[in-house]
């Protein structure tokens, strides 16, 4: 009996079980746990770091990584302390998109009829107004903070994943099983919750994470045309646009967080398509393709 | 017995195009009754019909001795799942891909009969391991994960978790192996004494061994009905739907039908007369006579008294 026994569990099932216990990715790992890094080192950082009258503009050593502007402070230090606001706007427009976006799509996708046509022209003549017009507008409304310019940033923003959203719903809708659950009497919120929502976790997240760059670049852009926050705060297009004058003397000055910002965009770019892969590789598989 | 289902002179539109015609169908508690033919002939249709997802019909269906056919969708969906459930034809694509097998199996049993969910687990569990499925690894795992087979007991499972009156089974056996064809059987056959189960099948040998009861059913029309027609068949129709069959080793009495006669005419009385040998003038322009002998109808102009004696039939 006991060479059964020793047969039944022989190491080569352990090595098929680690192998099908393989899928998470490792660079999207590295990347978002960089992403969350330095918004953790934003918020724990001091206000005023490292300020020296007498160390103007300093090219970039040892003691100051990437120089000083021309008021003798850490650039470093100011780009990191910058992610703290540019990120939050970014996020914010992320959960908005998610949440708004999300439920809005969903709703008129799952009613359908009327009000999804009604609800899709009320956001057609939203998105049919210029984006800049918008952007400038809302602020003097809602003051030059932060309030006003996140809100002004993401008003317009989560109209894609909306539609997004309500094509996913619409197309799942007609499956058999959300029928099967409808026809059985099951409520529109149960219905949701166990059939519609699992299967937009992926496009959601995807998509949300897709669009985040959106936020970041149009923040440092309200700040270059000079609609941007005030003067206390500091973010990534306000270091950009505050160098613009220096750019002939201290190039440095404006590369640097330019460099970051872009490594920021595209890092946040590729999570999201390796996001997409990941969850499409799952979708082929559970439709059968794969085995 | 008691009638639990009765349809009396039922008639479905499809768009414009009648699927069903003047069909009269009963299903008696602890009775299975298999609904055979080609495919197209309306089988699926009916089964839909006694769900509630046609809503052109014409005639009347009794459950229990309440008329079904009128209730709106609210009603039904009380019903439905709880009293008459349905195994699909493509159960296979039945599970939702994101959410665990077992979870969706309960599913039924939480909508209609608010269990809690200790005992909804029990029930699962023994459910499914009455249909020979290894119950742990069928409840906790996604369905992509099953096989084929599997899935199709699943999809059996959840058909008939709430313990319904009415099953229809539609195509159950199409993916299922030789064991598990048997598995299914038992359950059908254990199921049976507390219920009426219509079975839709194109596999004459599963209506043979499970049925009470077989209705051949062709354009809509119940061509022949009766206990023992299939190993004995009187109408063209069966005959060469029970000739059709592959039998290379069975050493069952072979049917001869004469020819297979194909003609492209429409005919507005019995479906099958284009194609029928034995075809009369008036077999295009009415539905067949429908002749009682002991149990069994057969609609054929055939065995009208008149037959033999009027010339004008030829």
């Amino acid at each position: 009996m006991d060479k059964f026994e020793k047969l039944n569990s022989s190491s080569s099932d352990e090595k098929f079980s680690k192998d099908n216990k393989k899928n998470y990715d490792i660079v999207l790992l590295c990347e978002m746990s960089f992403i969350i890094f330095i918004i953790f080192l934003s918020f724990i950082i001091p206000d005023h770091l490292s300020e020296n009258r007498w160390d103007m503009n300093i090219f970039p050593s040892a003691t100051h990584l990437f120089g000083t502007d021309d008021l003798g402070r850490d650039i470093f230090f100011r780009t990191l302390k910058g992610t703290k606001i540019s990120m939050t706007i970014a996020i914010f427009g992320g959960l908005v998109e998610l949440f708004i976006g999300g439920g809005y799509g969903a709703i008129a996708g799952y009613i359908g009829g009327k009000t999804e046509f009604l609800m899709m022209r009320v956001l057609d003549v939203f998105s049919s107004i210029p984006y800049l017009v918008l952007v400038t507008l809302i602020p003097i409304f809602l003051g030059r903070n932060l309030l006003g310019i996140t809100i002004a940033i993401t008003f317009t923003g989560w109209f894609s994943t909306g539609r997004v959203i309500r094509g996913e719903v619409l197309h799942l809708k007609e499956e058999n099983y959300v029928k099967a659950s409808k026809l059985m009497g099951a409520s529109p919120f149960s219905v949701i919750k166990n059939h519609i929502f699992p299967n937009l976790i992926g496009v959601l997240s995807a998509s949300v994470i897709m669009n985040i760059p959106k936020y970041i670049f149009a923040e440092a852009f309200l700040q270059i045309l000079g609609l941007g926050l005030g003067y206390p705060n500091i973010t990534w297009g306000m270091l950009i646009a505050g160098s613009q004058e220096n750019l002939f003397f201290y190039p440095y000055q404006i590369i640097f967080p330019s460099i970051i910002l872009v490594t920021v965009i595209f890092i946040i770019t590729h999570m999201g398509e390796r996001i997409k892969t990941l969850i499409n590789g799952k979708r082929l598989h559970w439709r059968g393709y794969y085995g | 017995m008691d009638k639990l289902l009765q349809i009396k002179n039922l008639s479905v539109k499809l768009g414009k195009k009648e699927v069903i015609k003047n069909l009269n169908l009963d299903i008696k508690r602890g009775e299975v009754v298999a609904l055979v033919g080609e495919s197209g002939s309306g089988k699926s249709t009916l089964a839909r019909t006694i769900m509630g997802f046609e809503k052109n019909i014409k005639g009347e269906i009794f459950f229990k001795d309440r008329r079904i056919d009128i209730l709106n969708d609210r009603e039904y969906s009380k019903i439905r799942g709880k009293e008459i459930s349905m195994v699909f034809q493509n159960s296979m694509n039945a599970f939702n891909p994101t959410v665990r097998t077992g979870s969706q199996i309960e599913e039924p049993l939480y909508i209609h009969t608010k269990e809690k969910k200790k005992s909804a687990f029990k029930k699962v569990y023994s459910v499914l391991e009455k249909l020979n499925l290894d119950k742990k690894r069928a409840y906790s795992s996604f369905p992509h994960e099953l096989s084929g087979g599997m899935k199709q007991r699943a999809a059996f499972a959840m058909g008939s978790i709430c313990d319904p009156e009415i099953l229809i089974l539609d195509e159950v056996t199409t993916a299922i192996d030789v064991v598990n064809f048997r598995t299914i059987i038992t359950s059908v056959r254990e199921r049976k004494k507390k219920s009426g189960i219509l079975l839709i099948t194109h596999n004459m040998d599963l209506a043979r061994t499970l049925a009470d009861r077989v209705a051949v059913i062709k354009n809509g029309v119940v061509i022949e009905e009766g206990e023992n027609i299939l190993n004995d068949p009187l109408h063209s129709y069966t005959k060469l739907l029970v000739s059709s069959e592959l039998n290379i080793s069975c050493k069952r009495k072979k049917i001869e039908i004469p020819v297979y006669n194909k003609t492209d005419r429409e005919s507005y009385g019995c479906p099958f007369a284009p194609n029928c040998f034995e075809a009369m003038k008036i077999c295009m322009e009415e539905v067949g006579y429908e002749k009682r002998i002991n149990d069994r109808i057969i609609r054929c102009w055939k065995y009208h008294p008149d037959c033999s004696r009027r010339k004008d039939y030829e």
